[in-house]
């Protein structure tokens, strides 16, 4: 009768035997696999076999170093931690490259300077756009507004009408406003507005314009260099 | 001044402070990495790349177990190792004895013994380096260098119930490569 019992019930596993053999299991899996052992010849082969192994292993001897391994007294830099984690810094490394990847895709489409194009494609100076700021005597930077300020003068229409495409009623936008006082400002600061021509404003401020951007995506590019340096170096910590 | 103590103290660059703790892990360090690779040289280089990139990042380094932490950057160098040289680690058992690694360690040693012994080491070195990556590091950490199921967990950074696993099919590949060579084998390990 015992041994009918004994042959219906289940084997540990033989990851439960290699636990048992190190001690790792809870006090009712040992009780289960030391009574199991004390009449299962196989596996009480196994568990053997697994003492064997590990003690064959435990013979290994413990290597001496050829050498210490000391770092020299020189101060190597320390890497800071990145203050918001892992994640963190790889999300932030992601969304700085796809701002790079946008950045470039519009300079090589030329999108970004639609806005300020002429339908022929060459861009359009400030000479076309405030025409009175280049053309005017004045240096008052509450004159150097945009001519669609002052919508009844005959210099707004025939600057309006000197870029063709551009309808009559369209107000000037903000970021427009500003160019015009900062420029307004550099010639107040130079003190040269009169004697400077209108092709060489035009020439700086497309210049100016093409090294903001050129700038801002050799900043945005640095960043995600550093970030993916940083992610490099990281990675082994993991 | 103790582990935490010279810890903090290497956080803040000083470099004989964290000496210190090189001084203390080395043996183990350079250990797992022989174990893992099967090549003293590129044990040592691994064991000298762990502590100049421990110490770079110790800030990283919060709390918990250092040994576990050095070993998990070991393990991780050992792969990158394997991975990059993309060689699949079959030394030979003669190659195994060449290795100064199993030279005597003690001077008395017979020399029936010493050879004896050199011949099982690389009897179970051979074993070792034939088993897959995950299940030769579990085996090392927990039969060779005697950590817990819960530092190798740390070491390995995955779940104690996965070491369990790895370990159980571990040792019985082992059981199965070091049957085939029952004749080098001690007598009370022959069945």
């Amino acid at each position: 009768m015992r041994l009918l019992w004994r042959r219906t019930q289940r084997h540990p596993s033989s990851e439960l035997v290699s636990c048992y053999a190190d001690g790792y299991v809870s006090p009712q899996e040992s009780v289960w696999v030391s009574e199991h052992i004390g009449w299962c010849e196989d596996c009480s082969k196994v568990l053997n076999e697994v003492r064997a192994t590990v003690g064959l292993l435990r013979r290994l001897p413990t290597v001496p170093v050829p050498r210490a391994f000391t770092l020299r007294e020189e101060p190597i830099p320390v890497v800071q931690a990145f203050p918001f984690g892992r994640w963190a810094m790889q999300g932030t490394a992601f969304a700085t490259s796809m701002a790079l990847l946008l950045l470039v895709l519009l300079d090589v489409t030329g999108f970004a300077s639609d806005s300020t194009q002429i339908p022929s494609g060459r861009p359009v100076g400030v000479e076309e756009t405030h025409p009175r700021v280049l053309s005017g005597s004045t240096t008052d930077p509450q004159r150097l507004l945009p001519v669609a300020d002052e919508p009844g003068s005959e210099q707004s229409n025939a600057a309006i009408n000197s870029v063709g495409t551009q309808p009559t009623s369209v107000q000037p936008s903000g970021m427009e406003s500003n160019l015009a006082a900062k420029l307004g400002t550099a010639q107040e600061s130079l003190g040269n507005a009169d004697g400077q021509t209108s092709s060489s404003l035009v020439e700086r401020e497309t210049l100016f314009r093409w090294w903001r951007w050129e700038l801002g995506l050799a900043a945005i590019a640095s960043l995600a260099l550093m970030l993916t340096m940083g992610f490099r170096n990281s990675r082994s910590m993991r | 001044m103790d582990e935490l103590e010279l810890i903090e103290q290497s956080k803040l660059g000083r470099v004989d402070a964290f000496n210190q703790l090189v001084l203390l892990y080395q043996t183990q360090v350079y250990n797992l990495a022989l174990r893992m690779l099967s090549d003293a040289a590129a044990a040592e280089d691994i064991a000298q790349d762990v502590f100049i990139s421990a110490y770079k990042n110790l800030r990283t380094f919060v709390a918990g177990n250092l040994r576990a932490w050095l070993l998990r950057i070991t393990s991780n160098a050992c792969r990158d190792y394997l991975r990059s040289a993309r060689v699949r680690r079959s030394v030979s058992l003669d190659a195994m004895l060449e290795n100064p690694s199993f030279a005597p360690t003690d001077s008395n040693e017979a020399p029936e013994a010493y050879t004896l012994r050199r011949e099982l080491a690389g009897v179970i070195q051979n074993a070792l380096s034939q088993l897959p990556g995950d299940q030769r590091l579990a085996v090392v950490l927990v039969d060779v260098q005697g950590l817990t199921y819960e530092e190798s967990s740390e070491a390995m950074k995955v779940p104690v119930g996965t070491v369990k696993s790895r370990l159980n099919r571990a040792r019985s590949a082992l059981r199965g490569l070091l049957a085939e060579q029952q004749e080098l084998l001690p007598q009370q390990f022959r069945s």
